[in-house]
């Protein structure tokens, strides 16, 4: 069941165009993180779902219901935003408490909530402690408990992690998740780090200049990317670039030639798609580091290169490859042994790699 | 790994013994001793506050010390002044000047020393094609990206030939991906150049693809100063084991038993025998995250697990799983779907696992 639906929504701000025509529709239950550098339209499209900005154009629905008019008070929506808004004069516990009071509830039943939201998100030894005494890490944890204690039919949280040092962090994803899930909420996030969208989520939604560039599970962004903004914005360390012309100068064949370098597409990915129009034409191949592996010179598919620099994490490691003008991370077991710019070859996992127009910057296979 | 060093010579550059170093009443550094080898990159790992940037600022002769030692070359430096060290600084703000080009930012070092107008330039150009700001010779600071301007606060230091190099967080502020391009371009240059670093991080992973050495610091104190093969297997404690890798080694707090003869470690929910024998007592047993697997066949020590979340990174799905009230993260290979609350089995690879006394300090690494 849809949740949450967005129709052609746009926003301008005088003459600034925040959102581009953005649909999409959030499930019942779903987790959705919308993901993004700073100035992509995130927080716009968060803010108007929210009732905080008029939308300029196009339908919100929450429930089924058009909300586009409704005042952010009256729409059933908690929100939890990167700036506290915390009341400086109340404790922890009645901060918490606060938008509980207003729902006639009985006091037992308000301490009993109070309490177990301040145990999920260790907050405990702050019970009694007003805001100021708080650092800001603390802080941000109060406003996403004050949040996530109300009912509400929709939960919009705006980089509510962004505050907490990367221990904490790592934990508040984790207890975030639980606490969706468990609870069957209905969770948007707007973060603008990639990793903690693809830690949490069910789906995500990129954008990147007030438009939506895709919005799929993990995987399918990791794996698929729609075009070279996703493609480089999602993954770390992210997906290595070979940029060149799409040639068919051999009988059935296409042929992506980089510099004096020819590289064989292979038929796997090229078969039963219409090329033609984009040959003669620069293209960029893309493919991410773990789909890269190290062969002997005799492999059909080998790239030549020279060993540029190989870093040891302990358990894997990272060797950076000089081919012709471009340099390739490739992902392989830790403890490699090596010459600088001793001579090594490669090839790219045939599945794995994806092709890009350069003009477009749309994929194409 | 130390081949790679290409130095050929590990003749001691720098040696700190004992250094102590006080703002008022706080005590900065207790007790600081290590050694940095020429044509190799030292890197000094630790978390704020624990005396990183005042052991380099120590170095340089910019902070004088309360006790203790500093030899350059076998020679005491103590109270030798900053200049006469024959030091150079990278900090993490690049300290470009905005107003003259790179060109100017880079040749103003070497004016400095009365270096001839010809071989100035010749230096210049030299650094500047090899880290790839050439073509920018001519522009301001102001009009390059952070990763240019990072590589201009480079070569600011790398144009002066000085015995060693140090260098303050110098990529910490760069967007994620750019660090990974600046590592290795960063590696390279060290390695081509043979030239002798000192890199201050907080970050295990940069710390672990840049040090030959690794010096772990907290609080003032060295944790651990060795190879970063030693650092990264053999820890010796818990501090150094949980500050590398990510996720950081999982800790099972227990004891050693003997059970028909031999060593088993014991948490409240898990039993898992050793191949070594072992002292009796309380311990703590230290397991990184890829070595606890999914459960495969009937082997031995199979664990019933409760999965307590689960996500991505990258292409492995990174899963919190909870015995008991016990929680580890473990991560596996690929895509795999699991949900909150679902039952698995799951096996501990004891190989490398890091055995831990009751003070925190390393007893044995298994299979070693």
């Amino acid at each position: 069941m849809e949740k949450l639906i967005l129709e052609n929504v746009y926003k301008y701000y005088g003459d600034v165009e925040a959102v581009n025509d953005l649909s999409f529709s959030v499930r019942d239950k779903e987790f959705l993180t919308i993901v993004g550098p700073s100035g992509c339209g995130k927080s716009s499209t968060l803010r108007m779902i929210a009732g905080l900005e008029v939308i300029t154009r196009g339908d919100i629905y929450l429930d089924d219901k058009k909300i586009n008019n409704i005042r952010a008070r009256d729409r059933d929506i908690a929100l939890a935003f990167e700036t506290y808004a915390l009341y400086p004069h109340l404790t922890t516990f009645k901060n918490l408490a606060f938008p509980l009071q207003t729902k006639k509830m009985s006091k037992r039943e308000i301490r009993e909530r109070v309490k177990a939201t301040m145990a999920l998100l260790h907050l405990e030894s702050y019970r009694n402690m007003k805001p100021g005494e708080l650092s800001g890490g603390q802080q941000q944890r109060i406003s996403l408990g004050r949040a996530l204690i109300r009912q509400a039919s929709i939960y919009l949280l705006d980089e509510p992690l962004s505050h907490l040092d990367a221990q904490e962090r790592v934990d508040l994803r984790v207890q975030l998740q639980r606490i969706q899930k468990l609870n069957e909420l209905t969770f948007i996030l707007v973060t603008h780090d990639q990793l903690e969208a693809l830690a949490m989520s069910d789906r995500i939604l990129v954008m990147n200049e007030g438009r939506l560039q895709q919005i799929g599970t993990p995987e399918e962004l990791y794996d698929n990317p729609v075009n070279l903004f996703v493609a480089d914005f999602i993954g770390e360390p992210p997906m290595n670039f070979a940029h060149g012309i799409l040639v068919a100068e051999k009988k059935n064949q296409l042929t992506v030639r980089c510099e004096e370098k020819t590289f064989d597409l292979p038929k796997s990915i090229t078969s039963g798609k219409d090329l033609s129009m984009f040959l003669n034409k620069p293209i960029v191949m893309g493919v991410r580091p773990e789909y890269i592996q190290l062969c002997q010179k005799s492999h059909p598919n080998a790239i030549q290169g020279r060993v540029y620099s190989y870093e040891d994490l302990g358990e894997i490691g990272y060797l950076m490859v000089v081919c012709n003008s471009e340099k390739f991370l490739i992902e392989i077991e830790s403890g490699f042994q090596y010459q600088m710019n001793e001579e090594v070859f490669f090839y790219f996992k045939e599945s794995r790699i994806c092709m890009f127009s350069e003009e477009s910057g749309q994929r194409i296979v | 790994m130390e081949k790679n060093t290409g130095n050929g010579q590990s003749e001691d550059l720098l040696v700190l013994k004992n250094v102590y170093k006080n703002y008022g009443s706080v005590e900065a550094l207790k007790g600081v001793s290590l050694v940095a080898r020429r044509g190799e990159c030292l890197v000094i790992l630790g978390p704020s506050g624990a005396g990183k940037t005042t052991t380099l600022k120590v170095i340089a002769g910019l902070e004088s010390i309360k006790m203790g030692e500093i030899y350059f070359q076998n020679r005491l430096v103590n109270n030798l002044e900053p200049k006469d060290r024959n030091v150079a600084m990278v900090f993490e703000t690049y300290a470009l000047y905005p107003h003259i080009s790179v060109y100017d930012n880079l040749a103003s070092s070497l004016h400095a020393l009365n270096m001839e107008e010809e071989k100035v330039r010749e230096r210049v150009c030299e650094i500047a094609t090899m880290l790839g700001i050439y073509p920018f010779l001519e522009r301001r600071p102001g009009f390059l990206s952070g990763g240019q301007r990072q590589r201009v606060a480079l070569g600011r230091a790398l144009v002066k030939t000085v015995d060693l190099y140090l260098m303050d967080e110098p990529i910490a502020h760069l967007d994620a991906k750019l660090r990974y391009q600046m590592i290795g371009e960063f590696k390279h240059l060290q390695e081509t150049l043979k030239i002798s670093i000192i890199y201050v991080t907080h970050d295990w992973r940069e710390a672990m693809s840049l040090g030959n050495h690794i010096i772990v610091l907290n609080q003032g104190k060295v944790e651990q100063y060795g190879t970063k093969e030693e650092i990264f297997r053999k820890p010796e404690n818990t501090f150094v084991a949980q500050i590398i890798g990510d996720p950081p080694m999982n800790l099972l707090r227990g004891h050693i038993v003997t059970e028909g003869g031999k060593s088993v470690f014991q948490s409240k929910n898990i039993s898992l025998p050793l191949k070594e024998k072992l002292e009796k007592g309380p311990a703590t047993l230290g397991v990184r995250s890829s070595k606890i697997r999914l459960a495969s066949g009937s082997g031995n020590s199979r664990i019933e697990a409760e999965v307590y979340s689960c996500g991505r990174h990258g292409m492995n799905t990174v899963v919190s799983i909870k015995v008991g009230e016990e929680l580890f993260k473990t991560e596996f290979k690929g895509y795999q779907k699991f949900e909150i609350g679902q039952k698995i089995t799951i096996q501990f690879d004891l190989t490398d696992a890091c055995v831990f006394d009751e003070n925190n300090i390393l007893i044995r690494v298994v299979g070693e």
